[in-house]
């Protein structure tokens, strides 16, 4: 569960085979006195966040610098894997800590804010939106003529299995387009194979089918598109802390505010070459 | 080949058999190691347990009697050991004696050994756990196999390992699969013919594809390997050994390559037809609506020929499953006696609520009706096709007019019996079901999350169907369908059962108690506290002329992490991990 600077992942495993507390969630004054905001942000998940050349690097690895910045400590970031669902992230990472050991981080990000969601996790609050994730689709530049998805029937449309893009591709429309979805164990791997031409286009949240093209991304037509059926069209990603450590989630909730009043969070964005779509939640 | 195993009953012929195992072994303190004879001879000879499910039919029952319903009375503990540190959850497992010593698996990806005569523990195995595993329902596992100086089990990280059994040291380590793909072992491996160590994984949850593989139990060495869903590649010896069924007959498009269908249970193996028998887990993704067709082999009871790794037959219980009614429930072999013709049958009590009667040399489904009182999702199953007779009530389409419609089943995801193994008396001729009543309010989300993005999700809460109790043990009539008994148990059942030629059958319950029943009757007999919930499965030897009993205590799994209401009724149980062995006191 621990991927960061060495001592920690030194101490990590002592407390994890001696049975000693390991670092818990903290409240503000002492995430202070102990001068670190231990933030959990998930692993191998490019643009967003994973570790390259033993560092945590990405979007969210940025974001959550700046804030910890912004809070006048330093960042020390754990790279969890994802569990069955976000309420069982919340409950490893945030508020109780996997039964596995590790203990939990002071704020996790990368959390969706939907109303339904916080109230299935009273145990954290989900606060401080920084970006709104939809779908796209990106697809060779020859594809000029599309004007929905239903035009790339004939294409082989590559998605990572278990995803909306999976799941919509495999219901949606009576399942017209069940046939046409090549499944992938990550985006990066589907935008790769986009690379290759082994498909024709691919479905994803925007930022990681754009993160993960990287500078290819001008040679493909990426564009978000509307998906019938579906009641919603993206979602927002915010910043779990646990409940009750109020003044450490006001803090990040003031800290997140000065970072867009200040466009550094549109630059993190823009630094990373993904387009940033501002939060509809905004507080 | 010499080896230390007699079939004396009286109490010094025990003694002396012993001798002549070691003078026969050339006179060196080390004993012989368990062989192929011993583990598909284990049901018969009753000094050791060297197999999980006492035998390669996995009847759990023993021809042992000194403790019958008259003398149990007298049954008390004769020592108990202690796994000690922080550990203390989901004690799942069924423990192994041979040669003096106990072996038992424990949470965590453990192995204790002891004295079996004294509890005095000789050794313990903790196998280092990486960072970041995920395993689904708790951090269980449910024993091991012996074989020649051996004791092989599967780790939470998805590694097959065979430690020395007298001092606990690895002798091979194989990883099976990729546990940062969700996969793990908690199954306890088995011994067929031919030295081979025969494992399946868990971890549909996330999208794994589930496999059954054979290994050379003295080497680690791989053998063959057989994905349970269609379309993926089998392996025999390194090479291609085609492919599972018949890619995209029953599943569209790409859908195979996520499909799930873990046979993460308990196995069983018929040496004479020379089939192993794995029963396999819920598709994936769960919402039906994603992966329209049958979904082969998920949910299934798979034939297997132990050499070649072909599938010989398949049985599905659920087609197109949308309730997570995985059909990991144990196969037991037995012999059906029916209109004066012996039938080579399998029985399995399914989580859907059916109890289930094959013919084991094809797959012909014989009978099935259900054992658990409340079944709300079929109506019956169709003798001549096989397949439940639905009554609608599948989870509303996600896109459609019916989003987020929820719809109640019974019995719950957890089921009218899961994992946790019956036991078959061919004495009674019944088989002994740890049943549990619970259904589930299941609804399709418009919008769930996973790894901080949307998709269409599905959620379940489990409820309790009566107000009295949600567990029951109860006993079953395979000729009649009928079940004979019941005993009521206020926390669902999750432990395995025993029963023996005493006549009697022995289980375990969450609130603590290893208790003994009446096998024709189900009169309760005895009962004793130990101290935390029993969700292990007990068994019995014969040691120095006497009969014992040995039971893992450690309440945990999935019940507390999973059951919705029915987890905040079980909240007061306490977590611990040790294991129990008992005896008869002496008469006065």
């Amino acid at each position: 569960m621990w991927q960061s600077s060495t001592p920690v992942i030194v101490y990590a495993l002592f407390a994890l085979f001696t049975g000693i507390p390991t670092v818990t969630a903290a409240n503000l004054d002492a995430v202070k006195a102990r001068g670190v905001l231990d933030i959990a942000v998930y692993g191998e998940f490019p643009p967003y966040s994973e570790n390259k050349n033993g560092k945590p690097q990405g979007l969210d690895v940025a974001v959550g610098r700046a804030l910890a910045e912004k809070l006048g400590v330093g960042a020390k970031f754990r790279l969890v894997r994802a569990d069955e669902s976000m309420s069982d992230d919340l409950r490893n990472n945030v508020w109780k800590g996997h039964y596995l050991g590790g203990g939990t981080a002071d704020v996790m990000l990368h959390v969706p804010v939907d109303p339904l969601l916080a109230k299935d996790n009273e145990q954290v609050k989900i606060l401080a939106p920084y970006h709104r994730e939809t779908i796209a689709v990106a697809r060779q530049a020859a594809l000029t003529d599309v004007k929905s998805l239903v035009d790339l029937e004939e294409e082989k449309i590559g998605a990572e299995k278990l995803t909306l893009a999976s799941d919509y591709l495999a219901v949606a429309l009576g399942g017209r387009l069940r046939g046409s979805m090549v499944l992938f164990k990550s985006v990066s791997e589907a935008t790769e194979a986009l690379r290759a031409g082994a498909v024709g286009a691919v479905m994803g949240p925007l930022g990681e089918v754009e993160g993960t093209l990287g500078s290819d991304k001008a040679a493909f037509i990426v564009e978000t598109m509307r998906l019938p059926g579906l009641r919603f069209n993206g979602w927002d990603l915010g910043v779990a802390v646990k409940s009750s450590n109020t003044e450490l989630a006001d803090a990040v909730a003031r800290a997140m505010k000065a970072l867009h009043a200040e466009g550094v969070i549109r630059r993190i964005f823009q630094d990373h070459g993904v387009t940033y779509q501002p939060p509809t939640r905004m507080e | 080949m010499s080896k230390n195993k007699c079939r004396f009953r009286s109490v010094g012929g025990v003694a002396v058999s012993a001798v002549i195992g070691i003078l026969a072994s050339g006179a060196t303190a080390q004993a012989a190691g368990v062989m192929e004879k011993d583990v598909l001879d284990d049901q018969a000879t009753v000094q050791d347990v060297v197999s999980y499910g006492m035998g390669p039919h996995v009847q759990r029952y023993s021809t042992l009697k000194q403790i019958d319903r008259e003398s149990v009375k007298r049954l008390v503990p004769a020592w108990t050991l202690s796994y000690g540190g922080e550990k203390q959850r989901g004690q799942e497992a069924q423990p192994l004696v041979h040669d003096g010593k106990i072996f038992v698996t424990a949470s965590y990806s453990r192995v204790f050994a002891a004295d079996a005569r004294t509890g005095a523990e000789l050794w313990e195995y903790n196998h280092r756990l990486p960072e970041g595993i995920l395993p689904c329902c708790d951090v269980i596992n449910r024993g091991a196999a012996l074989y020649d100086n051996l004791v092989i089990f599967g780790t939470l990280d998805a590694q097959l390992v065979a430690l020395n059994r007298d001092t606990g040291k690895v002798m091979w380590k194989q990883k099976t699969d990729d546990y940062k793909a969700g996969v793990s072992i908690t199954m306890a491996p088995f011994i067929v013919k031919g030295g081979k160590v025969m494992v399946g994984n868990a971890g549909s949850e996330f999208g794994a594809v589930g496999w059954v593989k054979a290994y050379d139990a003295k080497t680690g060495k791989l053998t063959w390997h057989r994905p349970t869903i269609e379309g993926h590649m089998g392996y025999l010896n390194g090479k291609e050994n085609g492919l599972t069924g018949k890619t995209n007959a029953t599943w569209p498009g790409d859908l195979w390559k996520t499909g799930g269908g873990a046979p993460w249970n308990q196995g069983s193996y018929d040496p004479e037809l020379n089939l192993v028998y794995f029963t396999t887990g819920n598709p994936a993704p769960w919402n039906a609506f994603k992966r329209p067709g049958d979904n082969l082999y998920t949910t299934s009871i798979l034939a297997i020929n132990a050499d070649t790794g072909k599938i010989a037959w398949h049985y599905q219980t659920v087609p197109n499953d949308a309730w997570d009614y995985d059909a990991v429930a144990e196969l037991v072999l037995f012999d059906l006696k029916k209109n004066g013709k012996v039938i080579k049958a399998g029985a399995q009590a399914n989580k859907n609520g059916f109890f289930y009667v094959l013919d084991r040399t094809n797959g012909k489904l014989l009978s099935a009706e259900p054992f658990v009182r409340k079944v709300t999702w079929a109506s019956g199953i169709d003798m001549k096709t096989g397949r439940p007779i639905e009554t609608g009530n599948r989870p509303g389409d996600p896109l459609g007019e019916k989003q987020g419609k929820t719809v109640f089943s019974a019995p719950s995801f957890l089921g009218g019996k899961n994992w946790n193994p019956m036991a078959y008396s061919p004495d009674t001729g019944l088989f002994y079901i740890p049943a549990t009543e619970w259904g589930m309010d299941i609804w399709n989300e418009p919008i769930s999350y996973k790894k901080g993005a949307a998709y269409l999700g599905a959620g379940f809460t489990i409820k309790p169907v009566f107000d009295d109790y949600m567990g029951a043990l109860r006993a079953f009539d395979p000729k009649t369908n009928k079940i004979v008994w019941e005993q009521k148990n206020t926390a669902p059942l999750w432990g395995g059962v025993l029963a023996t030629a005493g006549g009697l059958v022995f289980t375990g319950t969450p609130e603590g108690y290893l208790k003994a029943f009446d096998a024709k009757t189900g009169e309760e007999l005895w009962k004793y506290q130990t101290g935390s919930g029993i969700v292990g499965s007990p068994i019995t030897w014969e040691q120095d002329g006497e009969q014992w009993i040995a039971v893992p205590s450690g309440w945990g799994g999935a019940v507390p992490l999973w059951g919705g209401e029915v987890a905040k009724a079980v909240k007061h149980l306490n977590q611990g991990g040790s294991l129990w062995a008992f005896k008869l006191a002496p008469t006065k």
